[in-house]
């Protein structure tokens, strides 16, 4: 951290070339394809009815990976959150000309548009709750830069996006425990009824499009609140 | 099927959610939620206690699937006496924070109930990658808890721990692709059945790794950089779940790897020069950097940096295998749970001390022992115990080390513990010849009085400490299969292909 | 050989990030090179769950190879767990500038001790 840029570039260099080396040497004698891999493509469809493996993998196969992930969020919005406590002031940003704004007003409906179709189609092609959730807190930043803080402070209140947060991770648990109450496991999908639907239709996928809008409520809200807790800083 | 294998993660995370929504309406109700998720979390793990005590270990396919697609939890006796300091450790930071009376701010509960659950899942994942979510979910908590206080230091006591837990994240994510490519599997299971297959090198370079990013974690001596500002800038109880639980959590993913998954011990019987090496050098330097601090924290944090090279001696003499293996990893367990309530007494007491001196400097305790008797009194005893001085708990799993690392290693790390414990005993001596010495004793106002309850609390932790080297035997039964399973190299292998799912 | 270039292409962007993160003294500067290290373990991700002529992991008829859908799952969990640990790290560096006035790292380690 305190060091010459020309010792930092030769550890960087060292390390760097022995990143490459791991990887390339592993890369070769590492041996056969993954058989897991094979397992998990070709079973996607029957266990979730997902086209999308990813998606089933995150959502179904793994869903506490994605569960902890949800949680980080949620635990960086808390830490954000106690870090700029006491400084709940709204920004200053001004917001730019009645052009703009009138623009940015009409095209809005279109950019809301976006993160839900990504959302919505999480389980047929690449998107998901996380990738629509931000987008829609990109729309946020966006209505922000052109409107100024003021109006959106007013307009989207910070603590109920706090709450919004909160509620949908309790909507991921509520989610989670149907299994259990169907007798099966936490998170399960298909094993505790939920309906594969056609694949490749919007209606598949049992829980998995229901995990994803509740993610795409939690990220946005989530990431939503960090902007403006960050916002906030500035009324200092 | 039995869910309580999920709950003790899904408790404390339904706690922190539930919190959030609570302190919108009052701070009470946020109390409610935590010491519900405090009792919660305690009758969780203790029935998963009763239910390994019977079948050896526990599985639960989260999602219905099973180990290799999807990810498994898994508990043995080893995984539930850790389960056990963390769930004791969260109860005795609910209690002593509620009777201790200070207006607790609403929103670092919730970080502590999400680093409860993030530790729960640490030790109950069966999964590689899992294990490395609830990693940074844990640093994440832990570094909102390290500047909490919205101190300048704080926040940058924080921001040097995010620099170390980045890189640490970023070096154990290494070793998870590499695990990957090598085994094509993330379950711990699946990996110690594959492993095998690996090259030798791979599974060499991966130790490595996961020595660095979790020697971080635990400040070992060469990454020892951010812990003492970081327990510094904590509140006295954060520490104390932190370096009480945090850091055996951490502790146990090491073992968890690098001697059951990766079975590093039986494929590079090296490990354990180096695992001695590391574990001697953060004694001597641990112990002499606590000799050199002037703050109480800070001294206490330098000192766990010593202890952790204690458990690691333990567990270079567990490489060896055999009977000496067998041996020596009572002796490792002994430590991790004395250590886990020695080090929290010292954080508890130590705050009645801090509280009273109103800064955590030694030179300002200089009478405190005088005017907090009982705080001050639980401290010296606790140290006592952690110096390693007869009949305490300190000295019971010392000793054990010391024998088992002389089977395994001859004389070297006897003398090394011997300095240490020297070394050790003259910090503490200088806290006692301060704290009883005359001093000039500030007006009490209401603020600096610890209150009765949480100091009560604090010497029965204390008395703890002591008595637990005599009342060893009782909890030996639980010991010694924690131990058997961390001395067993196929200790994972033989529980999933034994499939009791 | 596309894989092997992809490997190379990460370890240069490694090498980058770890320049930057020891080279500048600015907080913001270092969260930055921190995340551009954090990206070449992404692309180190999808370089490994690359076959050749395989298609991206998203079921078609007819369609007999995918390429390994793993990799790409825990990649987005690491971007997802990146971006809110680097939110943190943002916020504790407008704590730090607001006490000192500075970024500057260095104000971080000398703390008027």
């Amino acid at each position: 951290m305190k060091m010459g840029h020309a010792a930092a570039a030769i550890i960087a260099l060292a390390s760097s070339a022995a990143v490459l080396t791991l990887t390339l040497v592993f890369a070769v004698t590492g041996g056969e394809a993954p058989q897991l891999a094979g397992a998990m493509t070709s079973g996607s469809v029957a266990a979730s009815g997902s086209v999308n493996v990813v998606t089933t993998i995150l959502l179904d196969f793994r869903s506490l990976d994605t569960l902890g992930e949800a949680s980080v969020i949620f635990a960086s919005v808390a830490c954000v959150g106690v870090l700029f406590r006491g400084s709940r002031r709204i920004g200053t940003e001004p917001g730019l000309g009645v052009l703009v704004r009138r623009s940015v007003g009409y095209l809005s409906a279109l950019f809301l548009l976006f993160p839900l179709y990504i959302v919505a189609h999480g389980h047929l092609s690449p998107g998901g709750g996380f990738q629509g959730g931000v987008s829609l807190a990109v729309l946020l930043i966006l209505l922000t830069v052109a409107y100024g803080s003021r109006p959106m402070a007013t307009a989207v209140d910070p603590s109920r996006l706090h709450m919004t947060e909160s509620l949908s991770a309790l909507g991921f648990l509520m989610a989670g425990f149907v299994g259990v109450l169907q007798g099966t496991s936490f998170l399960a999908n298909a094993a505790a009824g939920f309906p594969r639907g056609v694949p490749g239709s919007l209606l598949s996928g049992g829980l998995i499009p229901v995990l994803n809008a509740i993610i795409g409520v939690k990220v946005a809200s989530g990431l939503g609140s960090i902007f403006f807790d960050f916002q906030s800083e500035r009324g200092e | 099927m039995t869910h309580i294998l999920i709950m003790v993660i899904i408790a404390p995370l339904a706690a922190a959610v539930a919190g959030s929504i609570a302190v919108y309406w009052s701070e009470r109700l946020l109390r409610c939620v935590v010491a519900a998720s405090a009792f919660a979390h305690a009758v969780f793990v203790t029935s998963i206690i009763v239910y390994v005590g019977d079948e050896g270990s526990m599985l639960y396919e989260v999602g219905a699937w099973v180990a290799p697609v999807g990810i498994m939890l898994y508990a043995d006796a080893l995984s539930v006496v850790i389960l056990l300091i963390l769930s004791a450790a969260h109860v005795v930071l609910v209690l002593h924070t509620f009777s201790a009376a200070r207006a607790s701010r609403g929103a670092t509960w919730i970080l502590v109930e999400l680093l409860v659950a993030a530790l729960s899942g640490i030790v109950v994942s069966g999964d590689l990658f899992n294990m490395f979510v609830f990693l940074e979910l844990a640093t994440v908590a832990s570094i909102g808890l390290v500047a909490h206080k919205r101190s300048a230091t704080g926040a940058g006591a924080g921001f040097v721990y995010l620099l170390f837990a980045l890189v640490s994240g970023l070096l154990f994510m290494i070793a998870v692709v590499l695990v990957y490519r090598a085994t094509g599997v993330l379950s711990l299971s699946g990996i110690a059945a594959e492993i095998d297959r690996a090259p030798e090198q791979a599974v060499r370079v991966v130790a490595g790794l996961l020595l660095g990013s979790l020697g971080i974690k635990f400040g070992l001596v060469p990454f020892h950089f951010w812990q003492a500002p970081a327990y510094e800038a904590a509140g006295s109880s954060a520490a104390a779940l932190m370096s009480g639980a945090g850091m055996k959590v951490y502790l146990y993913v090491l073992i968890r790897l690098i001697f059951h998954a990766l079975r590093v011990p039986v494929i590079v019987p090296r490990i354990g020069v180096v695992l001695l090496a590391l574990g001697a050098t953060s004694i001597l330097f641990g112990h002499l950097l606590a000799l050199a601090q002037r703050d109480l924290k800070r001294l206490l944090a330098f000192s766990s940096v010593a202890h952790v090279g204690y458990i690691f001696l333990a567990l270079a003499a567990v490489s060896r295998g055999g009977s000496i293996g067998a041996a020596a990893a009572y002796g490792a367990i002994l430590h991790i749970c004395f250590h886990a309530l020695m080090k929290s007494t010292l954080f508890y007491s130590g705050r009645s001390m801090i509280v009273r001196a109103r800064a955590s400097a030694t030179e300002r305790m200089r009478g405190v022992g005088r005017a907090e008797p009982l705080g001050f009194a639980a401290f010296m005893l606790a140290a006592v115990a952690l110096v390693g001085i007869p009949p305490t708990s300190g000295f019971y799993s010392k000793w054990r080390i010391a024998l088992d690392s002389f089977a395994g290693y001859g004389a070297f790390p006897v003398v090394v513990i011997a300095a240490g414990t020297v070394i050790s005993m003259l910090y503490y001596a200088r806290v006692l010849h301060l704290g009883l010495a005359e001093g000039e004793r500030p007006p009490v106002t209401g603020a600096e009085r610890t209150p009765t309850a949480a100091l009560a609390l604090v010497a029965l932790l204390s008395l703890g400490t002591f008595s637990m080297g005599v009342a060893g035997p009782a909890i030996e039964a639980m010991l010694t299969g924690a131990a058997a399973v961390l001395a067993d190299p196929e200790a994972i292998l033989a529980v999933t292909t034994g499939g009791a799912a | 050989m596309l894989q092997q270039a992809m490997y190379v292409a990460a370890a240069i962007v490694f090498g980058i990030g770890l320049y930057g993160v020891l080279s500048r003294r600015d907080m913001v500067k270092i969260c930055v090179s921190l995340s551009v290290m954090e990206s070449s373990l992404i692309m180190i991700l999808v370089a490994l769950a690359y076959r050749p002529d395989a298609a991206a992991p998203i079921i078609v008829d007819g369609v007999a190879t995918y390429v390994d859908p793993l990799p790409h799952a825990l990649a987005l969990t690491a971007i997802v767990i990146g971006a809110g640990v680097l939110s943190v790290a943002l916020a504790l560096t407008v704590i730090v500038h607001r006490a000192h006035g500075t970024s500057n790292i260095a104000v971080v380690f000398r703390r008027g001790r």
